[in-house]
């Protein structure tokens, strides 16, 4: 089975790496004392599982796993779909593929942050997947956000095609946006996560959600852009 | 190049961007990454990863929350051998264009006998209605000597049940004719679960560790499930809902 990697990238995380911990009192029977699983850490849980001598026995160790983490999962879904149907679905989903590669979690991080990983991935790719969302974000790409450069003005095409470089956007965002801002922003740009779906994740509880934070946002970003075309500080940052 | 496309960019991970492991050892706040505050990618990493990790639903969660948690566990062995069980998926999320019943008996080549079997199927029972002896046959106790069949029981729980002095050391319930195992779940007033355990016994004793957790006037509810030798649910209790008013144990 190929090993699923935990994060986001491909670097090399040797360096934290842990080895998964050799459980301890390997020789239980198939027919285990619920209670006594209840005092187990989710990491010893699995490599108890793996360990297992008898199929029976194994799968209790799973189930376990899988129960104290069904409202972690069904709550992370929930926020992404807003109905419970569609939010089952994808735990059913994301415990399947739990389930099919759990033998490549190595221990390197919680199995809570593993779990993660494997949700954060499954939801963004249904998100992005999902036709209504485009619609979402055609429908707000109207606004500029960043430029606003006035027509007619003699450098806006090389002005904007600087703009595009990564680091000076970045450097903008860190300038002007506050954390949630910054959060919000990079979620709905950079993973197309819609605004309701931001709104839930983060439990915002103004009332716009994260919608207020965007407007906000992409009006400090045009002060800012303003004042550094005024400064000329756009070839500096580049 | 639009301003999506110049954000999407900016958005992206960096070779110096945290690893799971690494968002997960700033979790606490007490640690921090100089990466961190000046990457708005790793700090939407970090805010998911905290939403992930956090324990509490939202207040209008709790139900749809405690919905999905017992779907998972009926499909729980699906889940485990999607070839042998059937992974349910709501109609909504067909990722299939739906059609209409109507459309798909007639459009779908293969399909085409369905419809006038379905009409033979009708006039088969009508007859069969029709023609059926006045009287009905005699009942008989266990007809063919095979093993007994129960229905759907509702468990009579006897406690711990509404305002309580103390915490409960244990829960306790009425035995199921032919239950060879009960299992039990203590939750929250979300029906987040705080504890299950499975009990061949009509009471199981509550861990100290879990009933640290009963405070003084939370709301916790628990149900009980009777299971016969093959593991089939014969029935459940209602869920019941007790409150401990100080934390000695009863």
């Amino acid at each position: 089975m190929d090993t699923l990697t935990i994060g986001y990238g491909t670097r090399d995380r040797s360096r934290h790496s842990k080895p998964l911990a050799e459980p301890k009192g390997r020789n239980l029977g198939a027919i285990i004392d619920p209670m006594s699983l209840e005092h187990l850490a989710d990491e010893e849980l699995v490599a108890r599982s793996r360990s297992a001598s008898e199929v029976g026995e194994r799968e209790q160790y799973v189930n376990e796993l899988f129960r104290r983490n069904y409202s972690r999962v069904a709550r992370w879904c929930l926020r992404f779909t807003a109905d419970r149907e569609s939010a089952a679905d994808l735990a059913q989903e994301i415990f399947a593929k739990v389930y099919q590669n759990l033998s490549s979690f190595q221990g390197q991080s919680k199995f809570t942050t593993w779990l993660f990983v494997i949700a954060r991935n499954h939801c963004l790719n249904a998100v992005r997947s999902n036709v209504r969302q485009a619609t979402e974000l055609s429908a707000d790409d109207g606004d500029e956000l960043l430029l606003e450069i006035p027509d007619g003005a003699p450098d806006a095409y090389a002005l904007a095609e600087r703009a595009a470089s990564a680091k000076m956007v970045r450097t903008l965002l860190n300038d002007a946006l506050d954390e949630t801002e910054k959060i919000v922003f990079s979620l709905h740009y950079g993973d197309d996560v819609p605004l309701d779906t931001i709104t839930r994740l983060l439990g915002l509880e103004n009332q716009s959600g994260a919608k207020a934070h965007i407007v906000s946002a992409k009006r400090k970003l045009a002060r800012l852009v303003q004042q550094w075309k005024a400064r000329g500080q756009y070839r500096e940052v580049l | 190049m639009s301003d999506r496309d110049i954000l999407k960019a900016a958005m992206e991970s960096t070779p110096e961007c945290l690893t799971a492991e690494q968002l997960e050892s700033l979790l606490d706040g007490k640690h921090s990454h100089p990466h961190l505050a000046q990457c708005a990618r790793c700090q939407a990493e970090l805010a998911m990863l905290k939403s992930f990790e956090a324990g509490a639903p939202l207040p209008d969660e709790g139900a749809a929350v405690a919905w999905i948690s017992a779907h998972l566990d009926r499909e729980l062995e699906a889940i485990k051998n999607p070839a042998r069980g059937r992974l349910s998926r709501p109609a909504s999320q067909s990722s299939e264009p739906r059609e209409s019943w109507l459309a798909r008996a007639f459009g779908l080549g293969g399909m085409r006998w369905i419809l006038p079997v379905a009409g033979l199927t009708a006039v088969a029972i009508a007859g069969a209605i029709m023609l059926r002896p006045e009287k009905a046959p005699d009942l008989q106790a266990n007809a063919g000597g095979q093993a007994a069949i129960y229905r759907s029981l509702e468990i009579q729980a006897v406690s711990p049940v509404g305002d309580l002095q103390q915490v409960p050391r244990e829960l306790q319930w009425h035995a199921v004719p032919g239950a060879t195992a009960y299992k039990v779940v203590v939750m929250e007033i979300d029906h987040s679960v705080l504890w299950t355990s499975e009990t061949k016994e009509t009471l199981a004793g509550i861990p100290p560790l879990v009933g640290s957790k009963l405070l003084p006037g939370k709301p916790i509810l628990w149900q009980v499930t009777a299971l016969d030798a093959q593991g089939r649910v014969l029935g459940s209790s209602q869920v019941e809902k007790f409150i401990s008013l100080s934390n000695s144990s009863q």
